[in-house]
């Protein structure tokens, strides 16, 4: 074949992907202030730190302009990656350890444990940043005026917290020397104004809650006072859940879990209540000048209050609950929280402009949904109704579960588009589509009917159970797109069990650039059977449920629907999760797992394969297979090896030998671990080089929650290894980007992709280049058999004019696009691989500096 | 499933013709064309109808001591031993300086391809244009759609167009062009040379190899008769000596094999598309001229290549000693060690099995002796199948093992005197399926066995099965077979099955089923009953074996009604406060006491409309 004159071989990078960092947005965290993003002087970037990179957007055209990758660096690779309790807490804009601020490309970086780093965010990254080390750690904030200051914040064991303020002073050698100023004690909540020259904070001081304004710089208490001084009335709770303090140190506002709002007049201790919240506040800001107070909470509402007149003004239809809000400046800065996921937590941030409300950025990650959660500081906002939640019980249910559980299955449902390569991502009731080479979220919509559609959930609404994505598949040409989906019945009722199961088949709207609902299909195995897998093959989409039914739809033109097409009547006398399926490339057959036994189904008449051939010895006829234990998964790969993953044994049956001509041992790693049908989700295959991946991951033996993995590349047919990877996370799925690559997602929502560096040996030998170029195209076309008429024709046309120009003084020749001609050319050779360089690092690159490579190509 | 058939013989060829060329006009190869052109060397040029008798209705003698080397529609050439040429052009003879490699005529021209190079049109009978192309001693000519040529030299392969005489795509240095023999279909040329039994696959347009695929059950290259066409896009039919194979190229497989027994060989010529092969048989007496139908779907996939690789038609199946091992996934040096949770990983997983087949013959005799070695070597700690015995994966040691018990030991009701191993392999989810059969019958008079093989061994057959749930009258070994029966197979298939029992078991199953009105009748077997209802039908019963079914089903049905008014009024029961849904939990957990939700305020109701 072809194909091997090109040599291939497998690296890995994590590239791409990565959640946006909420340091304070924790659990344990005191500190209302969470998010940390900041914009720069000139109001042109945001910049943002991520898990495994700071990204830094362009205000102006909604862009991410750079980003700075951790592993990209070696410092910042050793400070972040080796040691992954080690985050952002803290970005400052310019070098704040040196004296004279001019220099505006820098930022610096401060870690909770007590990093100090100087980076530039223009420009190419320096390779050797300038670190400092802090001698504390839980460090919080560094407040940067005349003097600096920062703030460690340590939980004592009340889970309260005891905040240090010290003084920072950097010497000329690099040295810090630092001084402890003020502490407080049994911390219970706290929060600094936007110009960080005041915090207040929520203390415990015998048995009773006191609120303290602290003046940063000048280490002085301004107020004191207990807070029930403030909060006269009985009825309202105690309980405050987020706080603020204005610019000027004249108005405090706290949210309470009721969700009253009380904002106090600190001259003259006089309250008043702002009373629309349902449900607890979650983010109080006042705005530059203290004459708005913004608030949000649940309802997925972002509230404006003026408080000269007592109008209030909404945004409503956020797409998540408003966790933090930070004004900067001209901007507001909103972090939200999206509820839909409750394996992991996942935070978008908007930054708005304050004159218009509209919004210039929108930042969020890949948002997977894991099998399990995830952290155990996952953490979900407070709910008044946090007591009898459920989401709350079931949430704590699962974390005990979780902690109990040895082997833990994080895997999670991508799946990637054929033509566009964007990942798309069930996310609970809606569907992120996340591009992996831009690295950016491209669109989030909903696809299910929840009341999360609409607004925020709040109080008894957290029961309600919104409907979920299971499942998903895109057909081969990418314009079409199967959802499976339940939607479960209200809670306590006799009904409750009843879950239904929906089918939905869509249709890409390119004007929208949204989904549009085709066809929906109720139940489509029948009342409460699941569909335990989904295919799609040539031109169609297969779906099986835990009885061995197997149905095959298809979009009719003339209904202008799907329909169903073929039936395989649910045949096994017994249940099973353990379904797979996968279809021969021509078609003809399709491949069942069931349980531990794989059928070969004929296609046409859509039952198990016969032996109609009478002559035939009947022993060497094989329409079933029964293996070890039960089947997790089978990939067809190429057109005839067949693999086979069962809980024990991972197996390639060659289907022209028709037996097992290779088997590998995956017990250790499999068994117990994955939910039935999972481990699909970490086993690959790349189907026009027939190349397999599969991923292994380990448990470290003395950290429950400290992983490894291993990626493992495979020629077809299992006999040879190509590559094996070690990651240093837990790998929650693996795809094919249905070119040359793999794409990986880790459990810290990082994208990494294994890809093949084309040595291109045919680009030595010139002369032949034409030849071997024009057998690939054409040897994919083996639908229409009289395409080659049309080339020949086309090569004939070619040649003729070839041979008139040739007679014409070599006039047209260099018009012709034909190999043989350019190469004699005296021009620069421009092909294929001209521009490959460039693409390498395309995120990092300005539009200036990509404009002046392409000249220099060119030239 | 694709079929050749017998071929029939449309006429028979003069025996001094063997080594001289028959040619079929491939203008009569057309789908409903029922005549055929066929120029026989040194005997005539002659067209039959095929359907419904192959009849000669026409013609032309040639001269005892001309060869035809070329021949579309009327047109044909021929060359003697002295090298004189002659093209036949409407029953004129033109006397031609080269042999004609190949010619193609319609209506307004004919158009030849000599031997030395030279492309010639003629319009009806007067030459109109000579075209020489610089490539002598062609060895091969293929015309594609009348518009293309494709010129084999010895070494070099070239594609003109034919009407600007253009010389589109050349490759030189070809390798052995010389014993080679080429077929063109489709845009793609095939290449085979006999020597080295080897395809090579041209994509015409572009001139490159697109595949390379070598034929591995030709016995002597040298000797053997072997011939082919191609019929469809990369399926061709191959001749060797008397055993006719359609081949699927790019599958590298078999798709259907006949061996045609009266012959020593047969020679393919050429053929329909994919319907019949018209080729010269010999069956060491006469030269007949055949025809053979084929039957092969019009997509050649996977389907009809299933366990047909080319592998499994090698003469010696060199393929059956390679002994799969379970691999581990991490070579020794990938391995690492704080990560690694595999406990058993230093136990050595790979198995000498030749060797332990054979200790495992001398100890043969001595049941205890041969377990010992079974259970040593492969470190087998319990007595039936775990997943620590995993890497035992070798289904043909197994297969020989138990073959080697069953040969040795009889297994009646008393004796235990049969090795510990039996007991185990029957339990290993591996038990090779070709053993499986008559094994029930074996173990009928040991019942320790037979249950063990009921229960754990799997892919009985199930018409085994399916007899002896039938005759048998033990309750507990009735369950047993029914629950094997239920989770091995599916339903089709269990209704196929009981279709081809005797009536009268079946008479006795339900008999069995329903007789005992006080006995529970388990779930499963209340399962079979419906599928042999549903397979048999109800109207090929009995009256009274109906009679019995519907007063057997009535009760059953009134039991489940008093049940499911029962659940009704506990689910309503309006002195417990508390919504339906705690009411029916507290029937199950009567015991804990459940803190009570008042009734929610609305309740959702679904309507059957």
């Amino acid at each position: 074949m072809t194909h091997s004159s090109v040599s291939q071989k497998y690296n890995l990078a994590v590239v791409s992907g990565g959640k946006p960092m909420l340091p304070r947005a924790h659990r344990d965290s005191t500190s209302c202030n969470k998010n940390i993003s900041i914009l720069t002087d000139d109001r042109k970037y945001f910049i943002v730190p991520f898990n495994n990179q700071i990204k830094i957007y362009s205000v102006e055209t909604r862009q991410c302009t750079k980003t700075l990758k951790f592993s990209n660096n070696p410092l910042l690779a050793r400070v972040f990656q080796d040691n992954k309790d080690v985050f952002v807490v803290n970005i400052l804009l310019g070098d704040i350890t040196a004296t004279s601020h001019e220099e505006d490309r820098l930022i610096t970086l401060v870690t909770n444990a007590g990093h100090i780093i100087v980076l530039n965010y223009k420009g190419k990254m320096v390779e050797n940043p300038k670190v400092l080390q802090l001698n504390h750690s839980d460090v919080s904030k560094i407040f940067f005026d005349n003097d600096i200051k920062f703030l460690t914040t340590k939980t004592t064991s009340n889970s309260l917290q005891y905040y240090t303020f010290h003084s920072l002073r950097f010497q000329e050698d690099d040295k810090v020397t630092t001084t402890e100023e003020k502490s407080f004690e049994n911390v219970i909540l706290s929060s600094w104004s936007s110009n960080n020259k005041f915090i207040s904070i929520l203390l415990k001081e015998n048995n009773e809650k006191h609120v303290i304004v602290y003046s940063i710089s000048e280490q002085t208490v301004r107020f004191q006072f207990p807070l029930a001084t403030i909060n006269t009335s009985a009825s309202f709770s105690n309980f405050v859940t987020s706080m603020a303090i204005d610019n000027t140190c004249t108005q405090l506002a706290l949210g309470f879990a009721s969700g009253v709002v009380t904002v106090t007049n600190l001259i003259d201790m006089k309250p008043r209540l702002l009373k629309w919240h349902i449900d607890a506040v979650l983010s109080l800001n006042f705005n530059a000048d203290g004459t708005y107070l913004l608030s949000g909470g649940w309802e997925k509402v972002l509230s404006f209050w003026q408080l000269s007149t007592n109008l209030q003004h909404f945004l409503p239809r956020l797409n998540g609950v408003i966790i933090d809000i930070q004004v900067l400046e001209n901007f507001y800065s909103l972090s939200l929280q999206m509820m839909e996921n409750d394996s992991n937590s996942d935070y978008q941030l908007v930054l708005l402009n304050s004159a218009d409300l509209i919004s210039n950025l929108s930042i969020v990650g890949p948002l997977p949904v894991f099998n399990s959660i995830i952290q155990i500081t996952n953490s979900q906002p407070y709910s008044s109704i946090n007591s009898t939640s459920s989401i709350n019980t079931s949430f704590k249910k699962q974390k005990r579960k979780l902690m109990r559980l040895k082997k833990k299955d994080f895997t999670t449902c991508i799946e990637i588009n054929p033509v566009t390569k964007q990942l798309y991502i069930p996310h609970g009731s809606n569907l992120q589509t996340f591009d992996f080479y831009k690295n950016e979220s491209v669109n989030l919509q909903y696809l299910t009917n929840s009341i999360n559609t609409f607004m925020g959930k709040v109080k008894s609404e957290l029961n309600i159970k919104d409907p979920k994505i299971l499942n998903l598949k895109l057909s081969k040409d990418g314009t079409s797109l199967i959802t499976y989906e339940i939607e479960f019945a209200p809670a306590d009722l006799l009904s409750s069990d009843d879950i239904i199961h929906l089918l939905k088949f869509w249709q890409f709207n390119s004007n929208s650039d949204q989904w549009e609902l085709v066809t929906k299909v109720l139940n489509p195995h029948g009342q409460n059977v699941p569909i335990t897998n989904m295919i799609v093959s040539k031109d169609g989409c297969l779906t099986a449920d835990n009885n061995g039914g197997i149905k095959y739809w298809v979009y009719d033109v003339k209904e202008s629907n799907w329909c169903l097409k073929k039936i395989l009547i649910n045949n096994f006398n017994h249940f099973t999760n353990s379904v797979s399926m996968a279809s021969s490339k021509d078609g003809s057959l399709l491949f069942h797992g069931f349980d531990d036994k794989l059928q070969i189904i004929d296609f046409e008449t859509f039952r198990k394969l016969e032996n109609t051939n009478v002559d035939d010895n009947d022993d060497d006829f094989v329409n079933e297979f029964t293996f070890d234990s039960e089947i997790q998964t089978i990939k067809l790969i190429g057109e005839t090896s067949l693999l086979v993953a069962t809980k024990a044994t991972l197996n390639v049956i060659d289907l022209l030998l028709g037996k097992i001509i290779n088997s590998f041992d995956i017990y250790p790693y499999v068994n117990g671990i994955y939910k039935n049908g999972n481990l699909e989700r970490l086993i690959t295959c790349d189907e026009t080089n027939g190349k397999i991946a599969i991923v292994i991951n380990k448990q470290s033996k003395d950290k429950a929650t400290s992983f490894k993995s291993h990626v493992l590349v495979f020629n077809s047919n299992l006999s040879k290894k190509l590559g094996s990877f070690t990651h240093d996370e837990y790998i929650a799925w693996i795809g094919w980007n249905y070119d040359t690559d793999f794409i990986f997602l880790d459990i810290e929502s990082r994208l990494g992709v294994i890809g093949t560096t084309v040595t291109n040996e045919i680009m030595l030998d010139e002369s032949n280049k034409e030849g071997i170029l024009d057998g690939l195209t054409t040897e994919n076309d083996h639908a229409d058999k009289n395409s080659y008429l049309e080339e020949l024709r086309k090569l004939s046309i070619r040649k003729t004019n070839i041979m008139k120009g040739l007679k014409n003084d070599n006039e047209d020749v260099e018009e012709i696009l034909d190999g043989e001609t350019i190469q004699n050319s005296i021009h620069t050779k421009i092909n294929m691989n001209s521009f490959t360089n460039m693409f390498d690092n395309l995120q990092n690159i300005e539009m200036e500096t990509l404009f002046d490579s392409v000249l220099k190509t060119l030239s | 499933m694709p079929s050749i058939s017998q071929p029939f013989a449309i006429t028979t060829v003069p025996k001094q013709s063997s080594t001289s060329p028959i040619i079929v006009s491939s203008h009569s190869l057309t789908a409903n064309s029922n005549s055929l052109d066929v120029a026989i060397s040194k005997y005539a040029v002659s067209k039959f109808v095929i359907n419904p008798t192959p009849k000669l209705i026409n013609s032309i003698p040639i001269p005892s001591n001309e060869v035809v080397t070329a021949f579309h529609d009327t047109v044909f050439a021929t060359a003697t031993v002295n090298q004189k040429y002659t093209l036949h052009l409407n029953g004129k003879k033109v006397p031609i300086q080269s042999k004609i490699m190949k010619l193609f005529s319609d209506e307004s021209q004919t158009i030849t391809i000599l031997e030395n190079g030279t492309i010639e049109k003629y319009d009806s009978n007067l030459i109109k244009s000579t075209y020489k192309t610089p490539h002598k001693d062609l060895v091969n000519v293929e015309f594609i759609e009348s518009k293309y040529a494709l010129l084999i030299s010895q070494n070099s392969i070239s594609l003109y167009d034919i009407n600007t005489m253009i010389e589109l795509r050349n490759v030189a240095n070809v390798q052995d062009i010389v014993d080679s023999d080429f077929k063109s279909l489709d845009g793609k040329l095939y290449q085979f040379n006999q020597k080295l039994s080897k395809f090579d696959i041209w994509e015409i347009s572009s001139m490159t190899i697109v595949n390379i695929i070598t034929i591995p059950f030709i016995n002597d290259v040298e000797k053997d008769v072997v011939s082919f066409t191609v019929v469809d896009d990369n399926c061709v039919v191959m001749a060797v000596n008397s055993t006719i194979y359609a081949l699927n190229l790019h599958l590298s497989s078999v798709i259907s094999m006949s061996e045609l027994l009266n012959l020593k060989w047969f020679k393919l010529i050429d053929n329909l598309s994919n319907q019949f092969v018209l080729g010269l048989s010999f069956n060491n007496e006469n030269y007949k001229f055949e025809l053979i139908n084929l039957d092969l779907n019009s997509n050649f996939g996977l389907k009809d290549s299933l366990g047909k690789g080319f592998r499994n038609f090698l003469v010696d199946k060199q393929s059956e000693k390679e002994t799969l091992v379970l691999k581990s996934l991490f070579s020794a040096d990938e391995a690492d060690e704080d990560l690694h949770n595999d406990s058993d990983s230093d136990v050595e997983h790979t198995f000498n099995y030749d060797k332990i087949i054979v200790d495992l013959n001398k100890a043969v005799k001595n049941p205890s002796k041969f377990d010992k070695i079974f259970f040593e070597k492969f470190n087998i700690k319990k007595e039936h199948y775990t997943e620590a015995d995993r890497f035992l994966v070798n289904q043909d040691f197994l297969a020989k093992v138990i073959e080697l018990i069953l040969q040795n030991y009889k297994f009646d009701t008393d004796g235990n005197n049969y090795p510990k191993t039996l007991t185990y392999l029957l339990t290993h989810p591996l038990f090779p399926v070709s053993l499986t059969k008559n094994l029930l019958p074996k173990f009928r008079e040991s019942p320790r066995l037979y249950k063990q093989a009921i229960v754990t061994c799997p892919n009985l057959p199930l018409g085994e099965l399916l007899a002896d749930l039938f005759t048998i009258e033990n309750n507990e070994l009735s369950l047993d077979i029914s629950l094997r029966v239920l989770q091995d197979y599916t339903k089709d298939s269990i209704k196929e099955q009981i279709k081809l029992l005797p009536k009268v078991d079946i008479r006795n199953f339900i008999e069995f089923v329903t007789q005992d009105e006080d006995q529970q009748v388990s779930s499963q077997l209340f399962q079979l009953l419906s599928l042999i209802i549903d397979s048999i039908g109800l109207f090929a019963l009995d009256m009274d074996i109906l009679g019995r079914i519907s007063n057997f089903i009535n009760e059953k049905t009134l039991v489940a009604k008093q049940n499911s008014e029962l659940l009704h009024l506990l689910d309503y029961n309006p002195s417990k406060q508390s919504s339906a849904r705690q009411s029916s939990k507290l029937i199950n957990n009567n015991n804990k006491s459940l803190h009570r939700k008042t009734l929610p305020t609305y309740t959702v109701e679904h309507l059957d409309l």
